[in-house]
């Protein structure tokens, strides 16, 4: 039980020590509990949005249209909300996620170019809708609809949205679905799991993520703004680094807690840097240099994992076979 | 087989909504073109037109446009843009100036110069450009104008004038004017903002100062705080940190977290697009002011509020006095013989009712500021007098002109 633990516990060594380093940097800033509180809140929208861009990976979907959704979402609530008050805001959401949803589940199912290709193509519809419904300005959410961007709110959001990645992932059909279907579509259309059923499922969950990412975006940011063509695509390329963080403890814990790991510790390098004054333009030199440390490490650790469990197999093996053989001479002396 | 045909209807069915989408008020420029030049006001220019000295060209008896134009469509969430676009194409539809256009995204050079091949191949007698980030794009454009013969005008390329490749610049005979406000003066005046609320301790979310086309305005806001007796205490030049009001929240409230002595945030790019989230953070730090450079009219209401100590503007027709030199040089009435450098002046709004003003005076950003007739008087073609004098003389009277408007 203990080893279960502690084996459970390894993700959180990159995040203790990202924290650490930069306690010991700044101990003025990081010591304090607001702080600390606030990588948590920064990390929750790159988090949900990562548990949407997962799904989709897993099911071997690279979407990179997943970020311009969430903008376009932002922007159908917060014009919502203008007739319809808090509940134009759920319901903006609601149906641009809906209808990205059947937009997405069409593309891919139906045509046969690759779905990062489709992506692509999406994020740059998506963009010039927005741009369009947005009349190219920004777009201010009054006081009085921001409750989902207060902390309590944006807790109780993501622990539900955790329970659901969670089981999504553990307990359903659907998940391990996605999973088969990820591994091998072949293998899984073999064994009577639908590919058009299992996407559409999939765009569907992933945009359910992604409509609440929308709805905590705009109320953490009083807003919504249209986006150039491509620049959505950061935001998903920020998921998906904590997807590959995630990734790499998979051994350990399930992805939906990995994605936690992963968003955490840039949020911690985000809020890090800012304070220890790093140059902006070295930043992503910063970032990338620690990724690689992590992956790298990990890597190690995972190897030199999977090798004793090599050595523990061909160990039995061996006392199997030697087993085996000493009850054979058994056997002839008896004849 | 039915479903790839099913996609591919789809697909252009998108294209379309896309292109219509982008191009939907450009159209309506170039179709409104024609029917302003037949307006009344159109009659008294022509009248001086007759009047035009030899040697210079008239629009007298030519029945078609006066030239063609080519302008670049960008999709952008830039809020400053479309009415800057705006006036400029009413202005070619009361010129009678046919305009084609060509889309590229702003940040993409590459798409920006094959932008700029499809103007040219379709015989362009103008374009009108911005000013990429990257200054080598800028110079090839310009060589690529000069060798098709085509005329140019770079807006918000200030900046270029103390560039070291300006002398390559002003050697293009076909380059006319160079347009945009004052960059480092910009970035003292929102500086100045932030002193003016009793900010001690600022942070800055400004743009890199090595930036060839905005970099200077940190300069400018160092300057300020220098002179104002401010000390800047962090600055953050991650322009990414703005594209949102979310990512302009987490930038703002981790700066506020990291550096708590931080009394006034000034944001020197992009403010419309990160306000609400930056105003946000400020606000529930205390009393934590902040300012930016340009504004729409979504973000007057922030303005209400105790925390956002007000913006920098420049007319919304700041680009339109590029276009009056370029159509001037393009009907074969160059308005000076020399490189255009034409400075925008740029302003403080520091309230809710001078920032609405603001939007009047130039129609809701409709960019309406001037009259037909008005505009009409800026072309030789119909007005013979017109120097490039006047222009300079109209665009350092542009608030001012902008208040007289606002009498009548």
């Amino acid at each position: 039980m203990g080893k279960k633990i502690i084996n459970k516990a390894v993700c959180l060594i990159p995040v203790v020590i990202l924290y650490v380093l930069f306690l010991a940097m700044r101990p003025d800033v990081f010591g304090k509990f607001s702080t600390l509180s606030m990588v948590i809140m920064q990390a929750v929208c790159p988090c949900i949005m990562g548990w949407a861009v997962s799904l989709c990976f897993m099911a071997g979907l690279i979407d990179f249209s997943i970020g311009a959704e969430v903008y376009l979402m932002g922007v159908c609530a917060v014009l919502l909300s203008r007739s319809l008050g808090f509940a134009g805001l759920i319901l903006g959401v609601i149906i641009a996620g809906l209808c990205s949803a059947v937009l997405k589940s069409i593309l891919f199912n139906l045509s046969s170019a690759s779905p990062m290709v489709m992506s692509i193509a999406i994020v740059y519809f998506y963009s010039s809708v927005t741009g369009f419904l947005a009349n190219k300005r920004s777009l201010i959410l009054s006081g009085d609809m921001l409750i989902l961007g207060k902390p309590a709110a944006i807790a109780v959001i993501f622990l539900i949205c955790l329970a659901a990645a969670y089981t999504i992932n553990r307990y359903t059909v659907i998940g391990a679905q996605i999973r088969a279907f990820g591994g091998s579509s072949e293998i899984a259309s073999a064994n009577g799991i639908r590919p058009f059923a299992t996407r559409t499922k999939t765009i569907f969950l992933s945009s359910g993520f992604s409509a609440v990412t929308a709805l905590l975006m705009v109320s953490r940011g009083a807003g919504a703004t249209p986006t150039n063509s491509l620049e959505s695509i950061t935001l998903v390329f920020s998921a998906i680094m904590a997807f590959f963080i995630a990734a790499t403890f998979s051994a350990n814990v399930d992805l939906s807690i990995g994605m936690i790991v992963g968003s955490v510790c840039f949020a911690i390098l985000d809020v890090g840097l800012i304070s220890i004054a790093m140059p902006s333009n070295l930043k992503g030199t910063v970032v990338g240099i620690c990724l690689i440390i992590l992956m790298t490490v990990t890597m190690y650790l995972n190897k030199k994992r999977a090798d004793r469990v090599l050595r523990e197999v061909c160990r039995i093996q061996r006392e199997n076979r030697e087993s085996n053989q000493s009850s054979d001479g058994y056997s002839t002396a008896a004849i | 087989m039915k479903g790839k045909r099913i996609v591919s209807i789809l697909l252009a069915v998108s294209m379309v909504a896309m292109l219509l989408g982008a191009c939907g008020g450009n159209n309506a420029s170039s179709a409104a073109a024609p029917e302003s030049a037949a307006s009344s006001e159109a009659a008294a220019p022509a009248e001086s037109a007759a009047e035009a000295p030899a040697g210079q060209n008239t629009a007298a008896g030519s029945d078609g446009p006066i030239c063609k134009i080519g302008m670049i469509s960008y999709n952008t969430g830039d809020a400053t843009i479309t009415p800057m676009y705006k006036t400029i194409e009413n202005a070619l539809a009361a010129w009678n100036v046919e305009v084609v256009y060509a889309s590229a995204d702003m940040s993409d050079s590459e798409a920006t110069i094959t932008a700029m091949e499809t103007l040219i191949n379709q015989g362009v007698d103008g374009i009108v450009h911005f000013a990429m980030m990257e200054e080598s794009a800028n110079l090839v454009i310009s060589k690529m104008c000069q060798e098709a013969g085509v005329y140019l005008v770079i807006l918000d390329g200030d900046a270029l004038t103390k560039s070291e490749n300006f002398p390559a610049l002003q050697n293009n005979p076909y380059l006319v004017a160079l347009c945009g406000a004052d960059t480092k003066a910009r970035g003292y005046q929102v500086v100045e903002l932030l002193a003016e609320a009793g900010c001690k301790n600022i942070g800055l979310l400004f743009p890199p100062e090595g930036m060839s086309t905005y970099g200077e305005r940190q300069t400018g806001a160092k300057e300020a705080a220098e002179a104002l007796g401010l000390t800047i205490v962090n600055v953050q030049e991650d322009i990414m940190q703005l594209v949102s009001p979310s990512t302009g929240y987490d930038a703002t409230s981790s700066m506020l977290a990291s550096y708590p002595e931080i009394d006034g945030i000034a944001i020197g790019i992009m403010t419309q697009m990160c306000i609400s989230g930056v105003a946000k953070a400020a606000q529930e730090a205390g009393s934590v002011k902040v300012a930016g450079i340009d504004f729409d009219e979504n973000t007057f209401s922030l303005m209400e509020g105790e925390n956002v100590a007000g913006f920098n503007a420049v007319p919304f027709g700041q680009f339109y006095y590029a276009v009056v030199a370029l159509v001037n040089a393009c009907t074969g009435n160059p308005l000076s013989d020399e490189l255009m450098v034409i400075t925008i002046p740029s302003k403080n709004y520091a309230s809710t009712e001078e920032a609405a003003d603001y939007y009047k005076i130039w129609d809701g950003g409709n960019g309406y500021a001037y009259t037909d007739e008005e505009m009409m008087q800026m072309l030789k073609i119909y007005n013979p007098d017109f120097t490039a004098d006047d222009l300079y003389a109209i665009v350092a009277d542009s608030f001012n002109y902008a208040a007289e408007l606002e009498k009548r």
